[in-house]
Order: C-alpha cells, then sequence, then structure tokens
C-alpha cells in the first residue's frame, strides 16, 4: 500500500469514524448547517397530543388533551410543551408526515435510513451519509458523527465502510468511555505500560509491518494516548457545564443527552444522533404523556435556547423525527394505537425558517391534506441544509445503487430560508 | 454396560456416521498438500498452540493447557492436540459463532429466535451433515416448539423474497437481490428468473395453524354443547373466536405453514415491467443454472440446492471454511461467485469438494484436513495475496470479538467451554410447556382462562400503572438526591411489580419460568458467547470488536477504532483481570517473579518469556502493582490481539 492511502486510512479510523471538521467548511457557502443533531423518538410521538393538536376534534380524538398558543401568533402545540411553545419562532412544524411502516423496529428503520427494512442489506442513517458524501478533509481529533443512548437496532453506517459507523456514546452522563487513566494509574505507570508494550511489539512490527490492520492499530493506538490527553475530550465531558445550564436542560437522561449533543456541537462535530424512546403509549397514554412530555419540552426547549443564546442555532440543524404517529381515535384502554398515514416532526435552526407550519392534516388528524412528506424528503432536506449531495448515487457490495434522500426524496422547499 | 452406551450413542448419533479416520484425513491433507505450490515454513510450537486454540477453539489456551503441550515432546504433538481440540465443546462453541453470523440469528426474536439457537448449538454440537441441515431448514414447517429448524424462515418473518435472496447468497453465493425490483443490472438474473426462483417457496403462511385450529375445535364445541344454533351461533362464534384468539397470540407467531390454496400463491408484484409476463401472473417455479429440480416444491429445490451435482452448493461451503482457518478466501468474494475462479484456485477448489464429498458434509472432517494439513502450520503471511493466487500459509489477523471476549472470559474464570447456559434451556422447556398446555387444554379450560384473564385485565393494568409512576418517582427522587423517598417509591413499584407477575403466572397468559434470581444475568457473563443471547449490545465490548450484530450475512468484523485501543488502555475489563479473584490473577499470588513471569507469558502468549524479556520484564515484577502493568502491557500488545 502506498504510503500516502495508508495515513489516510489511519486517520480514518480514528475512533471508528471519520475524523473530520463541520460540515460547513468543505461544503463552501452552500451548507446552512455546520452540525446537526438528529433526534429520534422511539415508540411512536403521539402527534394529537405534541405538534399537531385538533382541539375541537372531540372527545374520543382530544380526550386530556388541550393545546396551548404560542409565541407565534395562529401556532398551537400540546398543552405540556409550555416551554418549547416559547421557541416556536425558531421552529418549522412539518404536520404532513406519512410513512407506510406501522411496526416499530420497522418504522424506525424506515424513518431513519429511508428506505425499507430488509434482511439482506442494511442502509445508512443520515449521519453516516453524512460522514460518506463529505469532502475528506481530517483536522481534529473529534469524530464527524457520534450516537447518544442509541439502541442496538440502531442501524449506523449500514453498507458503508465501518468508518462511516457513529462514535456511540450509551451514558450521556459517562462520556466517552474509557477515555482517561484509571484511578490509581499513575502517569508514569501508563508511560511505562506503553513503553513495554512496544517492546513486546518489537518483533510482530518487524516481521508483520506490511500488514494494514498492524499499523492501523500502532497509529490508532498514539492516536488514542494522544485523545487521552486531548483538549477535545471535554466535549464529551458534561460534568463540566454549570449547575444551571445543567438545571435548564433537566435531570432526566434525555435532557443530559441534549446538553451533550449541544457541547459536540460546540466542539466542531458534525453530526449527532440523539434517541429517546419510550413513547409506545398503547394504554393510559394521557397519564404517560403528563409524566413523559414535560421531560421532552424541558430538553428540546432548552436546547434551543441554548444554542440560539450562543449564536449556534444559525449554523446548526435540530431534527426531530419518530417512527410513526398515534390513532386519532382513542383505544379502550385510553391509549393511541400506531399510525403512520399522519404524524409530525420539525426541523430547526441553520436554513429552516422560524415560526413555520409545513402540511396539514384534516380536522381530526387522520389524513394528510395535499402533499405529504416522507423519510426521504425529510433526509434530503438535511442534506441540502448540510450541502451533501444529496442525490449521489452511491453502490453497495451488492452493486445496488443508494442514496441518502432514498428512492425519490426532495428537499422541502417550502420550508427553507 | 457397553451394549447400553451404544445403544445410546447411535440414537443420538444417528444423524452423524462415524468420523473420518485420522488416517484419512491426513491422507486427504496430504493430496490437497499437493495443490498447494508453495507452503511456508513451519512456525514453533508456541506459535503453532496459540494459533491452534484460537482458530479451532475460538480462544487462547490457560496458562496449565499451554504448559501441557510444551512439556511434550513426541512428533505428534500437534496432530494430537489438534484432535483433542477439534472433539473438545470450545470447537463447537466457536463454530456455533460462525454460522449465527452467517445465518443472522436472533435468539429474542419472538420465541422461535431462540429455538433456532438451540437447533443451530445442536448442528454444530453434533456435527450433523451440512447438506442435511441445510435441507431441514429450507423444507422446515410447523411450529418452532415442534420443528426448531423453523427459526430460518421465521427469522425473516414475512419477508419471503428477501430470505430467498438470502438463501441465494448464504448457500450457493449469488447475489439475486437486485432482480427482487428489476432485472438485475450486471448479472444475467431477470426479474421473471428471480420469482420463478423464489415460486418453489410460494405458499408459506407467517402464523400457527395449530392455533387457528384448536380455536375452531374449542369453538364448535362450545357452541354445541351450549346448543347454541342458527343466525345466533354465526355471531356467538365470531366472538368467542376473537376471544380464544387473544389466548394464542403469542404462540401464533412462531410458526410457519406451507398452503396449496391459489389464492397465497406467490404472483408477480403489480408494477412488473417487462413484455414477458404480465403483473400478478403465477409462475411455475424454475431454477435459473444447473438441472431442474425434480418436484416443484421446496422439498425439490432443498434437494436441488443442496445435491453434490449443484455447481455453487459444495464450493462456497468450502470456500468460507478456508477463510475461516487461513483468514482468506480461496475465491475472493464469499457471496459473489459471478466470476470465474482462476486455475489455481480451480484445482484446489475441486479437490476440496472432494473432501466435502468424502467427509459427507460433516463440517469438522472437512475442517480436520485443513487442519492437518501443513499449509495450517506455516509462517503466517502478513498481507492478503492478490485475487486469484495462493497463500503459503494463514493470514496474520486480528482475534474476532468473539475470539477476544471468550479469551478474556478465559483468563478470568480458566476453560467454561462446556458451560452451558441453563436459562436458555429452561426458557425453551417453559415456551414448550406453554404451548403444550394450551393445545392440549378443554374447552372449558380455555374458556375459563379467558374469562380469568378479562376478570383480571384492569388489576393487571392498576399494577402496571403503580409499577411505572413509582418508577418514575422513584428515579426523579434518586437523581434530587432524596434517596430515602426514592428507596420508598422503588420498594412499593417492586410490590406492583411482582404482584402482577403472580397474576400473570395464575392466568396462564405467557410461559413462566421457575424464577432463577439475579444470578442468571451475573451467570450469563461467565459464559462464552455462544451461550449467551445474540446479538449483544451495541455497548458491549464484543460489540465494540466487530462483534456481529447479526442483520445481514457475516456482518462481524475486526477493523480497528479508537474506542478498542481505549478498552484495551484504560478498560475494567483489562484492570480487573490481576486481582486474586480471577483465575489468571490469583495463580499468581505467593510466588517468586520468574513462576509469575512465566504465568504471566504462559497465559497470554501461550509461551515462556524469551531471557531478553526476562530481562526487562523481571525488575517490573518487583515494583507495586508491577504485575498489573505488565498484564495490561500485554493484554494492549498487538502480539495479544493478532493471531499469528
Amino acid at each position: 500500500m502506498q504510503r500516502r492511502s495508508f495515513i489516510h486510512y489511519a486517520a480514518s479510523s480514528c475512533l471508528g469514524v471519520t475524523a473530520l471538521p463541520a460540515l460547513a467548511e468543505q461544503q463552501g457557502k452552500k451548507a446552512k448547517a455546520r452540525s446537526v443533531i438528529s433526534i429520534f423518538f422511539s415508540g411512536g410521538l403521539t402527534h394529537l397530543d405534541t405538534f399537531d393538536p385538533k382541539p375541537e376534534a372531540g372527545a374520543g380524538i382530544v380526550g386530556k388533551g388541550g393545546a396551548i398558543d404560542t409565541n407565534v401568533d395562529g401556532i398551537q402545540i400540546g398543552q405540556h410543551f409550555p416551554r418549547l411553545a416559547q421557541q416556536m419562532d425558531k421552529i418549522a412544524l412539518i404536520r404532513n408526515m406519512n410513512s407506510t411502516q406501522g411496526a416499530h423496529e420497522q418504522g424506525r428503520y424506515f424513518m431513519r435510513t429511508a428506505y425499507s427494512m430488509r434482511s439482506n442489506i442494511q442502509h445508512p442513517t443520515v449521519g453516516s451519509w453524512s460522514s460518506r458524501l463529505r469532502k475528506a478533509a481530517a483536522s481534529t481529533s473529534l469524530p464527524s458523527y457520534v450516537s447518544i443512548a442509541a439502541p442496538n437496532e440502531h442501524p449506523g453506517q449500514g453498507f458503508l465502510d465501518a468508518s462511516h459507523a457513529p462514535l456511540p456514546i450509551a451514558d450521556p452522563a459517562e462520556g466517552l468511555r474509557n477515555a482517561t487513566r484509571r484511578r490509581g494509574t499513575t502517569e508514569k505507570a501508563f508511560l511505562q505500560q506503553l513503553a513495554l508494550r512496544e517492546k513486546l511489539d518489537a518483533k510482530l512490527q518487524q516481521g508483520f509491518s506490511a500488514n494494514r490492520s498492524v499499523q492501523a492499530y500502532e497509529t490508532l493506538l498514539k492516536e488514542a494516548v494522544s485523545l487521552m490527553g486531548s483538549k477535545d475530550l471535554a466535549a464529551f465531558d458534561i460534568g463540566r457545564e454549570s449547575r444551571a445550564t445543567h438545571e435548564l436542560y433537566g435531570a432526566d437522561s434525555f435532557g443530559k443527552g441534549a446538553l451533550l449533543a449541544r457541547r459536540l456541537v460546540q466542539h466542531g462535530v458534525g453530526f449527532v444522533d440523539l434517541d429517546y424512546g419510550g413513547l409506545d403509549w398503547h394504554d393510559d397514554l394521557f397519564e404517560r404523556a403528563e409524566l413523559a412530555l414535560p421531560v421532552i419540552d424541558q430538553a428540546l426547549a432548552a436546547l434551543l435556547h441554548d444554542l440560539n443564546t450562543t449564536g449556534l442555532l444559525e449554523t446548526t440543524l435540530v431534527t426531530i423525527s419518530t417512527e410513526f404517529g398515534r390513532t386519532p381515535l382513542i383505544n379502550e384502554n385510553a391509549g393511541r394505537d400506531h399510525y403512520p398515514q399522519a404524524f409530525s416532526t420539525f426541523m430547526a435552526g441553520a436554513g429552516v425558517k422560524g415560526g413555520f407550519v409545513h402540511g396539514e392534516t384534516d380536522a381530526t388528524g387522520s389524513e394528510v391534506i395535499g402533499k405529504t412528506t416522507t423519510a426521504g424528503d425529510f433526509n434530503a432536506t438535511i442534506g441540502h441544509l448540510a450541502g451533501l449531495p444529496w442525490e449521489k448515487e452511491i453502490f453497495s457490495s451488492t452493486r445496488r445503487p443508494f442514496k441518502l434522500s432514498g428512492k425519490s426524496g426532495r428537499p422541502i422547499q417550502e420550508i427553507l430560508a | 454396560m457397553r451394549v447400553l452406551l451404544l445403544l445410546f450413542s447411535l440414537s443420538v448419533h444417528d444423524l452423524a456416521a462415524e468420523a473420518l479416520p485420522l488416517q484419512e484425513v491426513k491422507r486427504q491433507a496430504k493430496v490437497l498438500e499437493a495443490h498447494l505450490p508453495k507452503i511456508g515454513q513451519p512456525v514453533d510450537d508456541a506459535t503453532f498452540l496459540r494459533r491452534a486454540y484460537l482458530t479451532i477453539i475460538g480462544r487462547i489456551p490457560t496458562a496449565e493447557e499451554a504448559s501441557a503441550f510444551h512439556q511434550k515432546t513426541n512428533s505428534q504433538r500437534r496432530s494430537d492436540l489438534i484432535e483433542t481440540l477439534v472433539s473438545s465443546p470450545g470447537h463447537a462453541s466457536h463454530m456455533f459463532n460462525f454460522w449465527a453470523d452467517l445465518l443472522r440469528l436472533q435468539t429474542g426474536k419472538d420465541q422461535h429466535g431462540l429455538g433456532w439457537h438451540l437447533y443451530i448449538r445442536e448442528f454444530t454440537r453434533q456435527d450433523v451433515p451440512y447438506d442435511r441441515f441445510v435441507r431441514e431448514m429450507l423444507t422446515a414447517t410447523g411450529h418452532a416448539t415442534r420443528n426448531k429448524a423453523v427459526g430460518y424462515y421465521l427469522r425473516d418473518r414475512n419477508m419471503l423474497l428477501d430470505n430467498v435472496s438470502n438463501t441465494a447468497q448464504v448457500f450457493l453465493g449469488q447475489q439475486i437481490g437486485c432482480a427482487q425490483c428489476h432485472d438485475h443490472p450486471f448479472d444475467d438474473v431477470s426479474q421473471l428468473e428471480y420469482y420463478q426462483f423464489a415460486g418453489f417457496s410460494s405458499g408459506l403462511i407467517y402464523r400457527s395453524q395449530l392455533a387457528q385450529q384448536k380455536v375452531q375445535k374449542t369453538v364448535k364445541e362450545l357452541l354445541d354443547s351450549q346448543k347454541v344454533f342458527g343466525k345466533e351461533r354465526r355471531q356467538e362464534g365470531r366472538k368467542m373466536r376473537r376471544d380464544l384468539r387473544s389466548l394464542f397470540q403469542r404462540m401464533n407467531r412462531d410458526e410457519v405453514f406451507h398452503t396449496g390454496t391459489l389464492k397465497n400463491q406467490l404472483k408477480l408484484p403489480h408494477d412488473y415491467a417487462y413484455s414477458d409476463a404480465k403483473p400478478g401472473d403465477r409462475l411455475e417455479p424454475a431454477v435459473y443454472f444447473g438441472k431442474q429440480p425434480l418436484s416443484h416444491d421446496r422439498d425439490g429445490f432443498a434437494k436441488w440446492l443442496t445435491s453434490s451435482d449443484n455447481p455453487y452448493f459444495t464450493r462456497v461451503l468450502v470456500n468460507r471454511l478456508w477463510n475461516e482457518v487461513y483468514g482468506q478466501p480461496l475465491y475472493p468474494n464469499l457471496d459473489d461467485w459471478s466470476e470465474t475462479p482462476s486455475p489455481e484456485t480451480e484445482r484446489v477448489l475441486l479437490r476440496l469438494e472432494e473432501v466435502a464429498k468424502t467427509a459427507e458434509f460433516r463440517i469438522r472432517d472437512i475442517l480436520r484436513v485443513l487442519y492437518h494439513s501443513r499449509l495450517f502450520e506455516a509462517r503466517a503471511v502478513a498481507e492478503s495475496v492478490p485475487e486469484g493466487s495462493l497463500i503459503s500459509g494463514p493470514v496474520l489477523r486480528r482475534m474476532s470479538g468473539e475470539q477476544l471476549h471468550d479469551s478474556l472470559l478465559t483468563l478470568q474464570k480458566g476453560n467454561v467451554d462446556a458451560h452451558e447456559n441453563e436459562a436458555l434451556t429452561a426458557r425453551w422447556k417453559a415456551v414448550s410447556a406453554h404451548v403444550s398446555d394450551l393445545l392440549g387444554s378443554s374447552p372449558e379450560e380455555l374458556l375459563q382462562r379467558d374469562e380469568f384473564i378479562d376478570a383480571n385485565a384492569g388489576r393487571l393494568r392498576e399494577l402496571q400503572q403503580t409499577a411505572r409512576k413509582n418508577g418514575q418517582l422513584a428515579r426523579k427522587f434518586r437523581t434530587e438526591g432524596e434517596s430515602e423517598q426514592a428507596r420508598r417509591h422503588q420498594r412499593l413499584a417492586r410490590e406492583a411489580r411482582q404482584e402482577r407477575m403472580e397474576l400473570m403466572k395464575a392466568s396462564r397468559m405467557a410461559p413462566t419460568m421457575q424464577m432463577m434470581g439475579r444470578n442468571v444475568a451475573k451467570k450469563a457473563r461467565s459464559l462464552r458467547i455462544s451461550e449467551r443471547a445474540t446479538p449483544l449490545g451495541a455497548g458491549s465490548l464484543l460489540r465494540r470488536f466487530g462483534g456481529s450484530d447479526r442483520s445481514i450475512p457475516c456482518s462481524s468484523h475486526s477493523r480497528p477504532s479508537v474506542p478498542q485501543l481505549l478498552t484495551l488502555l484504560n478498560g475494567h475489563e483489562i484492570h480487573q483481570m490481576t486481582n486474586d479473584r480471577t483465575y489468571y490473577g490469583s495463580r499468581m499470588k505467593g510466588r517468586s517473579a520468574g513462576a509469575k513471569l512465566e504465568h504471566v507469558f504462559l497465559s497470554l502468549y501461550a509461551r515462556k518469556p524469551s531471557v531478553e524479556e526476562q530481562n526487562f520484564c523481571l525488575p517490573m515484577l518487583d515494583q507495586k502493582g508491577g504485575e498489573l502493568l505488565l498484564t495490561r502491557s500485554i493484554l494492549s500488545s498487538q502480539s495479544f490481539l493478532f493471531i499469528q
């Protein structure tokens, strides 16, 4: 292997992901979003009780739900989102989402990848697509794509090279695991360990210097050691945030995740996935909503407020998505079931109109009126805002062509600022 | 006694005839060697030992195992070692991972996933002939508790076409997935041919016929005994069926059956765009290469696919096994045989096909030929050779996630290769008992069960709410530092959960297991990966090191990443190794520095330290924390991580 290509290989394996600065630097002026925070709600977020309330639709549909005004005239959202209501001027609601997948696993997969789930190929998430589609240029030890609290079935890089996989952070409070010396290990002992390791490997290094993997491990070891002492590591440590900031985001793990996402973006990470689950409310929906939605409200509002105050919102796109909506008609167990025909998502920040509603559903939130927005459109919009060639076809190892935008997704022109 | 034993072994092993005699294996290995133009110099004993353990049983040897081998001086010692390892439980465990990755086994998929897990485990343990294993799966129908092999179809529940594409890829090395939607752009398979190919499996229904029949029979008997007739009978019957069906909901997901009715046959898709047929056409099943199967059903298809006349079945298998043993496939693409192999490769492939036939498709015997060949003893090569040429020795490679996990486990616990996960077997028993119980219940019993569930539905929901609410409050108070309040709510949540569980148990709604307590999870962590429910979580050590997520065939990898290095440098998995509670650490206690050093090297590198290594390592063992330092240095070294 050529020396040059080797260096590239090693660098691109750093942290298991391509080490790249935020998006816009390589994409030129076209890109509005240098960074993307993509929030995903597993279980199926109830659209009627959150972003598409229908207070006039009758008791069988409204139940114990209610709507409140926002800081934008004429836009109402669910009663459990009072803080988010004060951030509405930054948000473009998308109320005409439509999917064909009504089961959890399939629904999540479809919304994340814009392709139907198959058992002989796995498709990449938008984060991995953006890692793949960006022009390469390495300058930081930080990864370009981090996932926070991602569930096991998160599709990650799909058929793309493993270097486009997200760096997973399981617990936002814990941050990047194993990134510091263990307590009780002195610096001297650590250096001694490194020196000894080198001696032990001398023979293998000599005999197998041509092996790509051996060399990559050698390089990555140095990267790992330099990361341990690096200032960049602070990006993963929400412990450095003030008490006031922690209080702003809330004590729940979702709030901590949102705070970590903000820190990562602030330090130049290009793409962050944040997952939150437990919204599959087939029964007792209103009691559950009362407990869970305020957590979401606080964290999302804090994130938008915080990004806005620090000026980061201009270059950061925040999106929320979910696997499907929930049935407008309340079922016999006071819950709502899966409903892919119509549901809501939103985008906010870089390049997106604030205080805007795109699309609408009928009087009961059951059917989309007019044009629908698909997972492909949603992803294409992110791609467009991040300045990525979202229409570019990439071939899988099975020699089939795939795109960030799915089969036929197009950016949602109406919400672009 | 002898007779009894013989009878017993016959009943268990009637599937697999006796293994090939060693003499025959060695003869086959010799013939194979004659087809390999260049074989490197043999490696030293220590390298061979480590390679053999990792390649054959998927872990490093313990210090005792290593030392026992090094004490041997007879010329047969390597061959003896191979034979011992091949027949040990560790080999079945290692090969289980190979098949689970290829077949995308997900233990937690409904109940059939667990059944399939056990089925694949039996296949690797008993060395059932491969062609038979594949035929059994491809022709399987029925409920998983009656035939565990249905896991193959149920893995792709309601995705028959995907399942067919995987069948073609996994067993025949054919990429036909594209033709599912349109004519294959590069290969010769058209969409029409794809549908003809899939046609053999047409008519599969993914739900329980047993349950359906039981409900029908029960309703009829109940209506008869209650003397309900006429219009009322229809109405009442419908209501009863609906009620009863809920009892069978769970079991309904674990069965696949075949129907000959026309309505359920595979049709061309509604957007079929070519002129050779019309959308919605039903096609006669046909294969697009080789001789046509004798019958137009799954039976005919399975026989055709696994026949030794099939041009791909055997070579795709031996190529996978070659790759597994030597670290690089013979024919470059394991899953896509669209090119013609080079003449050198072709000769070896033909030879290996002969080996497979002689071994009657017993994987263990095919592998034995590969292990006993001189190529397995040869010096490792640094790089994969260009496509089409042959290697002179195994390719240097990083341990797989499974090998690393099981090696670290061995350091912690010693040899645990034979330890079984009792929880898996216990759960499967409970699942089977639940199904038998349902099917064996009288109409009145079923009705009672349904009524009991209905009567307690409200209470069950209430308990769930209580548990949830208190759980949430406990979390809230904990984050606020109010630990007493947190504990109180936690207790309330636990009580509600317990009562709910008792109620569920009484209602017999779901399979119930003997409570095995908290030890189950802890015990599972002391087991080899093959005994764990798969796939493991994305944050696990296994997955960090490229362990398969079981989403598509062969999704495991050994690519490096910084989190891996951070784990090796700072992870607790490494750090805890020298404490007194581990197998490895406890054996250092009270020994001299020299003896400790030997133990460390034998345990981790399967060899004794060289004089030079003694010189720079011994002083270290005198300093405080020296054992830990040395251990961590070795565990983060490439000489540990790589298999030479």
